[in-house]
């Protein structure tokens, strides 16, 4: 098990360095001959040059030898100086982005691909930020961690056989304090990430609290309540379980962090090693001044190549961990599978749900047992009150989520059989959240790079985002948001929802899905979009989700929704004259026009 | 120029020790531990096995001293480290992280608390909006950093002075392989610290786009987009712009930097080293004034002396940069509030009679259409005041100004006839109680989402009575009811799975309850009913009008597009582009002709035809 796992390890450290290799050669190339030719030359200009002029001293050597060897250091270090500084300069930073983008966009291809209904699992969600927050750092991290441990084996192999070379004993010690220090290490990486992880949710807390105080969301809110002395108590409250956390990982930590300074660094090279070495000299003479001081040297560096090489490795298992969470989400199967079928110049007729039922998360179900057919050149209105399942029913037809039971069929095909790309091709939707993005107007409504002229001028006219287009100076191209553009304009809520609208239309398509279409907009405005929708509704399906009942009013087919099932089906006029729920909740909203009925208290 | 970098640095020098001062106030042990830590046990423990140890052992070598008085030399400086060792355990694993976490907190309370005060206008002016974040989201490393950076600078200092100060000792010269280089190092890095700083500040926008796509990519509410269009295509296209002018940067800034690096590097590193050792090993092996054991002590000096004082200009350097964000950090500081929030001044009236504007203008910040034109309006005491108007007629911007989340550019708003701004603002904004457009609810229980940490004092029954009472009002107890902890249950799912969601309805009317519960003299609503259905509008409104309309000494202001809500109201003001173009009862505008009764009418014919249907 634990072989399987040291190879598991070694086998997604080798994954990412087989990555940034694919995307930047170059930065490989460099960091391997720059790690072994530094790490030698770092040998001879810092150890071994004590051994050569110390010899040189004791045995009377010419002083010419010392002018020589000093002289190649500096050539030496010449090289190695400007080299790095040339790539450093001129390459380093472009391959870091190239190698970053390259795994940014792969993430986002996936990310955009995963099932909606996995944003609401906790987990999978903070997997998931955590993936996408750092691929920097991560993943060149344990680039880099990499290229650190090959430097280290390099400085081990170097200076171990220079102390090998004249010094058995050396080994031995070395040897028996890195056994000791790795086990040591591994101890306290366990109780540090053990302490990383119960902090992390203590992490969340205070950037929740952050978050509300800097987001101009929340601003009103904090100033006209005292809410914010709740926010101070969490902070407070945060701060004292930090530390009650930290202080249980203090007591094992110091103590493995005083064996390790001391007795393991202190002890055993500065007291055992060295009384070695004085008695091999001065007891012995068998060795000479240089070699001693090359030696203390030595094992400095010896022991710092294998210091840097167990924190490294360390890291490895950090960094492996990271990587399988990488490959995970890379993996990620959608539950939601294209079929084969494809549309191919063929106009969506109808769409039929039969016994469908679903729901988010188990026995609670959203809707049940739905039946309803939708023909093309039909508005359909869903109404009910919020929480009936209304917008739910138009995430499963966009196939957003897939259903639990029952059937959707397309055309009379199943959904499942059709292809997805094909499918989606077919649908617009305008949400009840509509967002802008920081883009051009035209990008933000064909949320695409290109952008049909023709469809894009229709869709403006016809969202009625003309009049407000007209104000702008650069048209078009003018920036949405002040996010990178400071001449970009804010939209105010309504002109919003038109450019959401004006998304829809532009896309041209067989379905078009509306939630909620009207509920920023003014009186004139949503009269506008009764008469927009009329227009466009024909050859096609409308299908809008809308508690405003003046809206729904204009549809061929309402469906009144309640607790997730369908209560009632018809024209307007033939629930008026049913007199059933929808009769009811239009009148409501009717008599509020009726002065009369209203003063005397009705 | 040149002046101009001094006061830079001068100042940055300035900004460092007011943040120093700061973190000091806030917690001297840690301070005092840091610098203790740095300054005896990192820097002197390896000048004392340098200097100490090494070279005095090599002088018994040459002195062939006997080997127990070696032993004991061993064992002096064993004892000597296990006090440091001792002392650095225990600091750095116990009493540094937990100092540290204390530290934090009160950097996060300090600026929650500056947060708080600073007028909300701020939020729209994007420059100091970026300063507050970035002051808030750095400040916990960055504390950190400058503290370790300060103790660093000061102990690689002192020690760089000492083992000057040893080799200057055995022979003057050498002063020159120290000196010279630094100085050489520093000067060139005073010039570069200005290109870089360039050169960083020119990928920021760039790195901004980068980031945007990030966040666009990470947050669920874009989700839905990105699955039904081709939105990351065009994300890609932003990143691509970003990473492309990056690059552009690079290329623009590379050669200079090339070179100006060739420069101080060559002229900075070796002539130390290698011209010192050079100059020892001649003073031993041609001249002969000095030992063996004075070249271990020279070379190793030369070498730590360089290293110390290169840590010494690079942590200079480095808190040159830390200067210009506390720089951020001093700014958000001592930002003076136009609007101070613990501003003193008159107790207002429990029940105020009146609410008016007299000529009241307002522009926002930046901006040179003014949002509202004079504005002349009273608010009467046992009445409901309607606003409508388009999207963006200024509405919003009204309610906002009666708040006093804003002052008004010109004219007055009076309370009884006296200056809103004459009174305590706290006890003023006590008055008012608003459901705003957007409500907020925050990760806490049902309870404090209602009370909003307000009547504290008061006993935890009554509170509950009130809540439920409110919630009868709102609705809402029903599905409150049903929760397991009631209203004690956490909202939403933040931080916990079993957290409550509510609907845009039940959010909104969550939002109600907070008013009714704070049951104030004076009501705000801003389209309380935009995100309900039909039913719950209905319900909603009915108690409006039950509890606050025209009556209990209240004076409420009510904004929607429905139409409708003008028949709730007393006193109906239609505005149009921050200026009002018709006031009066319903039914005076109606007899008007004017544009309130043309959208009037159209919004109640899309009704009309039908009623008679099924009645």
């Amino acid at each position: 098990m634990k072989k399987k796992d040291f190879f598991h390890k070694i086998k997604n450290n080798i994954f990412v360095f087989q990555l940034v290799f694919k995307h930047a050669p170059r930065r490989v190339i460099f960091d391997l001959v720059n790690s072994a030719y530094s790490t030698i030359f770092f040998f001879l200009e810092h150890t071994y040059v004590y051994k050569f002029v110390i010899d040189c001293i004791q045995y009377d050597r010419p002083f010419r030898n010392v002018v020589y060897y000093i002289v190649s250091l500096f050539f030496g270090w010449l090289i190695l100086n400007r080299g790095t500084d040339l790539y450093n300069t001129y390459f380093k930073e472009k391959d870091e982005l190239k190698i970053v983008r390259a795994i940014q966009f792969d993430l986002y291809e996936r990310a955009a691909k995963v099932d909606l209904i996995q944003y609401d699992n906790k987990e999978f969600f903070d997997d998931y930020v955590w993936n996408l927050n750092d691929v920097k750092g991560r993943f060149l991290g344990t680039y880099e961690a990499i290229i650190t441990i090959v430097s280290a084996t390099i400085g081990i192999i170097l200076y171990g056989g220079f102390i090998i070379s004249s010094d058995i004993f050396g080994i031995i010690l070395i040897s028996i304090v890195f056994i000791v220090q790795y086990l040591l290490n591994n101890k306290s990486n366990r109780i540090n990430y053990q302490k990383i992880m119960d902090l992390r949710s203590l992490g969340r807390v205070r950037d929740y609290v952050k978050r509300v105080f800097y987001m101009q969301d929340y601003a009103s809110e904090l100033r006209m309540g005292n809410i914010n002395l709740k926010f101070f108590d969490l902070n407070r409250k945060t701060t004292d379980d930090s530390i009650k956390i930290t202080k249980k990982a203090s007591k094992s930590l110091i103590i493995i962090e005083f064996i390790s300074t001391y007795i393991m660094d202190n002890v055993a090279f500065d007291v055992i090693y060295i009384l070695h070495l004085a008695y091999k000299s001065l007891i012995l003479k068998v060795m000479s001044y240089g070699t001693i001081i090359a030696l203390i040297r030595s094992q400095w560096n010896f022991t710092g190549s294998l210091n840097s090489l167990i924190y490294e490795a360390s890291k490895l298992y950090q960094n492996s961990l990271y990587i399988d969470k990488y490959k995970e989400f890379l993996l990620i199967k959608s539950e939601i599978k294209s079929g084969e079928y494809k549309f191919n110049h063929e106009k969506i007729e109808s769409i039929e749900l039969k016994n469908v039922c679903f729901s988010y998360e188990e026995n609670k179900p959203v809707l049940k047992n739905i039946n309803m057919k939708i023909n093309k050149n039909e508005k359909i209105a869903i109404v009910g009150h919020n929480g009936a399942g209304k917008t739910t029913l138009s995430n499963i037809i966009l196939r957003l989520y897939d259903i639990n039971s029952g059937e959707i069929l397309i055309n009379g095909k199943k959904i499942e059989a059709i292809d997805l790309e094909s499918y989606k091709s077919c649908m617009s939707a305008m949400f009840q959240d509509y967002y802008l993005y920081a883009a051009s107007v035209t990008e933000n409504i064909s949320l695409d790079i290109i952008a049909n002229e023709i469809s894009l001028a229709n869709a403006i006219l016809l969202s009625g985002f003309a009049e407000k287009l007209r104000m702008f100076e650069k048209g078009r191209n003018t920036q949405l948001t002040k996010e990178f553009d400071n001449d970009g304009v804010n939209l105010s809520g309504g002109e919003a929802q038109k450019i959401a609208l004006a998304r829809a239309i532009y896309r041209n398509s067989d379905i078009i899905i509306m939630d909620e279409p009207s509920s920023a907009l003014d009186p004139i405005a949503e009269a506008h979009f009764n008469e927009t929708i009329m227009k466009i509704a024909k050859d096609r399906i409308v299908l809008f989700i809308s508690h405003r009942l003046s809206t729904a009013k204009i549809a061929d087919k309402i469906f009144y929704v309640e607790n997730g099932e369908i209560e009632e089906a018809g024209s307007h006029n033939e629930l008026m004259l049913q007199n059933g729920k929808y009769a009811k909740m239009f009148n409501i909203q009717a008599i509020k026009y009726d002065v009369a009925a209203l003063r005397s208290g009705t | 120029m040149k002046n101009k970098k001094d006061n830079k640095r001068i100042l940055s020098i300035k900004n460092i020790l007011y943040f120093m001062k700061l973190i000091f106030r806030f917690n001297p042990g840690l301070v005092i531990g840091n610098l203790f830590k740095s300054l005896l046990v990192d820097n002197l423990t390896w000048a004392v096995f340098t200097l100490f140890f090494t070279v005095r052992l090599f002088r018994m070598f040459e002195e062939e001293a006997p080997f127990k008085d070696i032993v004991g030399l061993v064992f002096v400086f064993a004892l000597y480290f296990l006090v440091s060792s001792i002392f650095s355990s225990w600091f750095m694993q116990y009493y540094r992280p937990v100092k540290l976490e204390e530290l934090n907190y009160k950097f996060l309370d300090m600026l929650l608390k500056k947060t708080l005060s600073v007028d909300i206008s701020c939020y729209e002016n994007k420059d100091f909006y970026d300063t507050y974040i970035a002051a808030l989201k750095e400040t916990e490393s960055r504390a950190i950093s400058i503290l370790d950076c300060v103790c660093n600078l000061i102990g690689a200092f002192a020690t760089a002075i000492f083992f000057m100060g040893v080799i200057v000792k055995l022979d003057f010269i050498f002063t020159i392989f120290i000196i010279i280089p630094v100085v050489f190092t520093y000067i060139s890095q005073l010039i570069g610290v200005q290109l870089k700083y360039q050169y960083q500040q020119e990928k920021i926008p760039f790195e901004r786009k980068m980031d945007y796509v990030k966040r666009m990519v990470l947050l669920k509410k874009y989700a839905k987009d990105i699955r039904t269009s081709n939105l990351l295509i065009l994300f890609k296209k932003r990143y691509d712009e970003g990473y492309q002018g990056i690059g552009t940067v690079i290329d623009q800034y590379k050669h200079k930097l090339f070179v100006r690096n060739t420069i101080t590097n060559i002229m900075g590193m070796p002539i130390s080293f290698y011209a010192g050792w050079l100059y020892a090993a001649y003073k031993i092996m041609v001249v002969g004034s000095l030992q063996m054991s004075d070249y271990i002590l020279i070379a190793t000096a030369v070498v730590d002396a360089r290293v110390r004082l290169q840590a010494f200009v690079d942590r200079s350097n480095e808190l040159t940069e830390h200067g210009l964000y506390v720089q951020n950090f001093k700014n958000m500081m001592e930002y003076v509030p136009k609007i101070n929030q613990n501003q003193e001044g008159l107790r207002p009236p429990v029940t105020p009679q009146y609410i008016m504007f007299k000529n009241v203008c307002f522009t926002y910040d930046g901006q040179t259409k003014p949002a509202l034109k004079n504005i002349n309006l009273k608010l009467p005491i046992n009445s409901t005041i309607a606003l409508f108007g388009h999207n963006g007629a200024g509405k919003t911007t009204l309610i906002k100004l009666i708040m006093r989340l804003y002052d008004v550019t010109e004219g007055e708003i009076l309370l009884d006839g006296i200056n809103i701004k004459d009174f305590n603002l706290k006890e003023y904004q006590k008055l008012i109680s608003t459901v705003f457009q957007q409500p907020q609810l925050f990760a806490m229980t049902i309870k404090d989402n209602i009370t909003m940490g307000n009547n504290l004092e008061r006993n935890e029954e009554d509170i509950d009575c009130d809540i439920a009472e409110a919630l009868n009002k709102s609705q809402l107890y029903h599905k409150i009811s049903t929760l397991t902890d009631g209203i004690n249950s956490i909202v939403t799912k933040e931080f916990n799975d079993s957290g409550v969601e509510f609907s845009g309805g039940e959010y909104q009317k969550l939002a109600i309850t907070r008013a009714m519960f704070k049951n104030t003299p004076v009501i705000i609503l801003d389209e309380p009913s935009s995100a309900l259905d039909p039913i719950a509008e209905y319900e909603i409104y009915e108690n409006i009008k039950e509890l606050y309309i025209g009556k209990k000494n209240k004076i409420v202001v009510l904004i929607s597009h429905r139409m409708s809500c003008a028949l709730l109201a007393d006193y109906v003001v239609f505005l149009e582009q921050g200026e009002i173009l018709e006031s009066g009862t319903h039914d005076e505008l109606m007899n008007q002709n004017g544009k309130y009764k043309m959208i009037f009418e159209k919004q109640k014919s899309s009704y009309e035809n039908e009623r008679g249907l099924c009645e």
